[in-house]
């Protein structure tokens, strides 16, 4: 049984993951069906596969590559 | 719609205050050009881009913003932290609907935000929107639907085309997929994909595979109102929408010398398990500029490939999948390999 909620987990890892170089983002998303912690990244690399972990405090990490998020006027602003 | 000195955005909803004034509830960035705006500067319908002129198409004025907090990130720098990108302008019922389109809206939204049984016009629980079906009405992309994929997402967003001045935004809304929304459908309100359309976020931005909302029940306490939606009943729920999922994703590679050719297959699948012809699949190649795509046939099978490539491995991601009547369910993706059923690697042969 997890000592921890999933909200609490995220609050503790989320700016140190900040901090990693191609790191853009963190929340809480679905895995399975269960809740998991999410780290969104520019792009997949093994650098960052290898820095972030699988698994934090019980909950399973899942790692999304999206590229850069921008504003969505009709020009997008940085395109 | 926008602001005099943007392109164009998208009208969210018609909102309105204690003493029943009304506002067009939008971005800062479209309503009041990311913080250049000044109060009193007009609203134009439609935006500028779409030969909107000022005053002539004014549908109101800027009445209040939050402040869009940006700033240099890297080296070490956090951007500065923002919750929303939100703005309000002063209009009138004569000037400002409260509908989607008739001819291919999704109605008018309900004046309940989603999941508030205690009337206090927060969310109960945040963490309840994972996995909700939702949609959103835009003036680019129309009416389009997805899923609540994330919540309490922290996500930087760029401000700029190299990405130096940035904005933090907390406890926000990821909806997936790919297709949900491009540019021009920043402002679109964001509602359950029922009967009941209740708003669930405000729409102003978006990567390769999702687009970011702010919470909608932050952003209309920021500006104390609440949506001006329909009073009369809604219709009886509609069945629960189609789903369709990748059902297997498989990876080969296949050698010319000094070069090889990375070939994927990817199978998709309805919420039964059987095949789906007609589906799009969007996905993109590791070290690749661009997406590549391919359409399912009456196998549910279709085939991308990457050749050329010197590189040790390959790997090939997901970012969305269309059809004529499914939605696609991410979360729902498997492989009967072990994989996730969104990214697999191929090796050099």
């Amino acid at each position: 049984m997890r000592a921890t909620s999933i909200e609490d987990a995220l609050a503790r890892h989320s700016a140190e993951w900040m901090a990693v170089p191609g790191v853009v983002g963190t929340g809480i998303g679905l895995h399975g069906g269960a809740h998991c912690l999410v780290v969104f990244v520019a792009e997949h690399s093994a650098e960052l596969e290898r820095r972030l972990p699988r698994i934090a405090e019980g909950f399973p990490v899942r790692i999304e590559a999206g590229g850069r998020a921008y504003p969505r006027p009709l020009e997008p602003i940085g395109r | 719609m926008g602001h005099p000195s943007i392109t164009a955005g998208t009208i969210g909803a018609r909102v309105k205050d204690a003493a029943n004034n009304v506002y067009v509830l939008s971005n800062n960035h479209v309503l009041a050009a990311a913080n250049d705006g000044l109060i009193g500067d007009g609203t134009l319908q439609p935006g500028p881009y779409d030969g909107g002129t000022d005053p002539a198409d004014r549908i109101g004025t800027l009445s209040a913003y939050e402040v869009l907090n940006l700033g240099y990130s890297g080296y070490g720098v956090d951007p500065p932290s923002n919750l929303m990108d939100a703005a309000i302008a002063l209009s009138t019922t004569s000037a400002l609907g409260n509908s989607t389109p008739t001819d291919d809206g999704y109605g008018t939204p309900n004046p309940l935000i989603y999941g508030d049984a205690t009337g206090d016009t927060l969310f109960d629980n945040p963490s309840a929107l994972l996995g909700l079906a939702v949609q959103k009405y835009g003036r680019t992309t129309k009416l389009t639907r997805g899923q609540v994929n994330e919540v309490a997402v922290t996500i930087d967003v760029c401000y700029d085309l190299f990405c130096f001045t940035v904005g933090r935004f907390n406890d926000q809304v990821a909806v997936c997929c790919a297709g949900f929304s491009d540019g021009g459908d920043s402002g679109s309100l964001i509602v359950s994909n029922d009967g009941n359309r209740n708003p669930v976020a405000l729409l102003f931005a978006g990567d390769g595979t999702r687009t970011y909302a702010n919470r909608i029940d932050l952003v209309l306490r920021r500006f104390h109102v609440s949506i001006d939606g329909s009073s009369s009943p809604p219709p009886p729920p509609p069945p629960p929408a189609a789903t369709m999922h990748v059902g297997d994703l498989d990876g080969l590679g296949t050698s010319q010398g000094t070069t090889w050719t990375a070939v994927i297959t990817v199978l998709i699948h309805d919420a039964a398990h059987a095949p789906v012809s007609g589906a799009r699949v969007t996905g993109k190649f590791s070290g690749a500029l661009k997406s590549t795509s391919c359409t399912t046939g009456s196998t549910g099978v279709c085939t991308v490939t990457r050749s050329k490539l010197k590189t040790a491995a390959a790997s090939f991601t997901v970012s969305g999948v269309t059809h004529s009547t499914l939605t696609y369910a991410a979360s729902n993706n498997h492989d009967p390999d072990g994989g996730d059923g969104k990214t697999v690697s191929v090796a050099k042969p």
